[in-house]
């Protein structure tokens, strides 16, 4: 009898093509908007998060455990020939970079700017992730004594231009303040306002010179082969090198890491305000269904349908109405997701407001498979909690009264 | 033996506060194979007695026995459960399934009796050849005329092989060909297979050909004759 009572269903959902029609396109459009823009805020994040990690944060990072509070330059990795010795035999280290690092001033003959100089050694491939975003100039060159790359906007504010010169103050080894003079080598622009504005890199040797050390590094960067893990290795990191202080991405970016786990959150919540939305329209709509049925769920109670059976009947034709239009929403929000993933979605239009959170202008569009699987689930457990109270209404149906309307 | 049996039924409708007398102490036995009309002016009863013998209301007071059954003695479910296996139902307004053709309406009944489908699909087909429709058991109500939804619902009505068919007013919305085409078709059912009908009609028609007129007036057996 079960299956007749859902073909039962299924028929009846076709009673009134139209209105079922809107109800599932409705359902269909709902679940695609929820989908996709679940997968637009994810690739925003997501995108935010891939370029403060390949521009400046890396997977994981070592660093001596004090150097952090105060910027102190003495606070170097003493140990740093040994700790690249092991990281250069770890088979998940994809790449290593090291950095002195320095808080200074930088002052033009206009203005002055407070910045996080970075001593880097022009090699490494990640340390020259700057020199993708450069837009004038060019990177460091080993023999270029004295060069600076700085970001737009600290141009921007201190008056500057290629070749310009300018100067950097900062702490020394001693605690003294000391600073040289700088030549403008390159101008880069990055997706993050801030940085463009806060951050320089010169040559490591410089800026050691002028700090009254030889060969400080202060910070070494490490890529791995999967993000995911880096906690994992971090561990095992620290318990090789107990004396220094080894962060993640999650601890050296709190920010990012919130916003991530936060974006999480926020995916499920439009989804679940959506389908709020979509469990109104479907009870408004099933209950006209089996309101207008009066006479003859009425009829089917007198011949002897017990109330099991009319409670799964419409409970059935209230899934039915669900289920078709949510698969063909998950599968146009996929068709959607994939096809921007491959050529984004240009938002160059607000890239002066996007930079100022660092995210970039083209945002690729990505999602979990788990999240088409999660969104299922809960359009399931929506068409049913949609399908409890007009199926709970049509039960407080009184045969008597439904005869009368017969006749 | 009878197949049904009121004893002294009452019912009162609190309507407004008034208390209406709907019946007033019917006793009343139809034995099996009985073609009873139970007649009466508006408001007489008719549909209240009928709806209480289908056991789709209460009565107030009294007894309602069906095949030895007595009705206030079963549950909610228990009585819907009865229905199904005791009591065939016409409606004046047909009341088909309008989704389903006329074999899947006929066999809709037996398939909630738990039958199995070379079962119902089989007598579905004999009931509708019965009442002349073999050539409509793939047609859905709306390609049907009203006579033969009519029909459809009398085969509907015989499908749960029941103890007796209860039918109200059922040719109030049919023509007068129709009508007699019906009753023929119904009175023909009660001769060869002993179907006990009962009716509540106002219908001259129906009042013709049944052999038995129970008349109603204000809610109490005013006349019970049975025809030669």
């Amino acid at each position: 009898m079960i299956g007749n009572i859902i073909r039962l269903g299924w028929k009846n959902v076709w009673r009134n093509p139209t209105r079922s029609g809107v109800v599932i396109i409705a359902v269909m459009l709902g679940t695609w908007a929820g989908i996709f823009s679940a997968g637009f805020f994810n690739g925003m994040v997501q995108d935010v998060l891939d370029n403060q990690i390949e521009l400046s944060i890396g997977h994981i990072q070592i660093m001596h455990p004090q150097f952090e509070d105060l910027y102190d330059p003495k606070y170097a990795v003493d140990n740093s020939d040994q700790v690249f010795e092991h990281l250069q035999g770890q088979p998940y280290v994809t790449d290593i970079s090291v950095k002195s690092i320095a808080s200074g001033l930088a002052q033009s003959t206009r203005s002055n700017f407070g910045v996080t100089i970075n001593g880097i050694n022009p090699q490494p491939k990640s340390t020259l992730a700057i020199n993708q975003y450069l837009t004038e100039g060019q990177m460091l060159q080993p023999n270029d004594r004295n060069g600076i790359l700085i970001g737009n906007k600290l141009a921007e504010r201190l008056g500057l231009d290629l070749k310009s010169r300018m100067v950097l103050s900062f702490q020394d080894v001693d605690g003294e303040i000391t600073g040289g003079a700088f030549r403008v080598a390159g101008i880069f622009k990055t997706f993050s306002s801030n940085y463009n504005e806060n951050t320089v890199f010169v040559q490591r040797d410089d800026l050691n010179r002028l700090q009254g050390m030889e060969n400080a590094i202060h910070n070494i960067r490490i890529d791995t082969d999967n993000m995911a893990k880096a906690e994992t290795y971090a561990d095992s990191l620290r318990a090789t090198f107990p004396s220094l202080e080894v962060k993640t991405w999650r601890d050296l970016a709190p920010d990012l890491r919130y916003m991530f786990d936060m974006m999480d959150m926020m995916l499920y919540i439009v989804m679940i305000i959506i389908i709020i939305g979509l469990i109104f329209s479907i009870i408004n709509t099933m209950l006209m269904a089996v309101m207008e049925r009066t006479r003859e769920l009425g009829m089917l109670r007198a011949i002897g349908m017990n109330k099991a059976r009319t409670f799964s009947m419409v409970i059935w034709e209230t899934v039915f109405l669900t289920l078709v239009g949510s698969p063909a929403g998950l599968l146009l929000g996929w068709g959607t997701i994939s096809y921007f993933e491959s050529t984004g979605i240009n938002l160059s239009a607000f890239a002066e407001g996007l930079s100022i959170y660092g995210f970039g202008t083209v945002v690729y569009p990505t999602l979990d498979g788990m999240y088409y699987f999660n969104i299922m689930l809960m359009v399931a457990a929506a068409a049913l909690l949609s399908a409890l109270y007009p199926a709970w209404k049509s039960l407080q149906l009184n045969p008597v009264e439904a005869i009368r309307k017969l006749n | 033996m009878a197949v049904i049996t009121t004893k002294d039924v009452t019912k009162v409708y609190n309507s407004d506060q008034v208390p209406v007398h709907a019946l007033r102490g019917v006793d009343l036995e139809i034995k099996k194979g009985e073609f009873t009309a139970i007649v009466g002016p508006s408001g007489s009863g008719k549909t209240t007695l009928l709806n209480i013998i289908g056991g789709l209301d209460a009565p107030t007071n009294g007894r309602v026995i069906v095949q030895g059954t007595d009705l206030g003695t079963l549950s909610d479910s228990e009585l819907i459960d009865f229905r199904l296996h005791h009591i065939g139902f016409v409606f004046q307004a047909y009341n088909l399934i309008p989704v389903l053709t006329s074999i899947e309406n006929v066999s809709f009944v037996m398939q909630m009796q738990g039958k199995p489908a070379q079962e119902y699909n089989a007598k579905s087909e004999q009931l509708l050849e019965e009442v002349g429709l073999a050539d409509k058991i793939h047609k859905r109500p709306s390609e049907l005329s009203g006579g033969q939804q009519q029909r459809v619902a009398v085969a509907r009505a015989l499908a749960s092989k029941p103890d007796f068919v209860l039918a109200d007013e059922p040719t109030a919305n049919l023509d007068s060909v129709s009508s007699g085409d019906l009753l023929d078709m119904m009175a023909d059912l009660n001769k060869k297979e002993e179907m006990t009908f009962v009716f509540s009609t106002h219908d001259q028609r129906v009042i013709d050909r049944a052999r038995r007129i129970v008349t109603l007036v204000d809610g109490q057996i005013d006349k019970d004759e049975v025809k030669d």
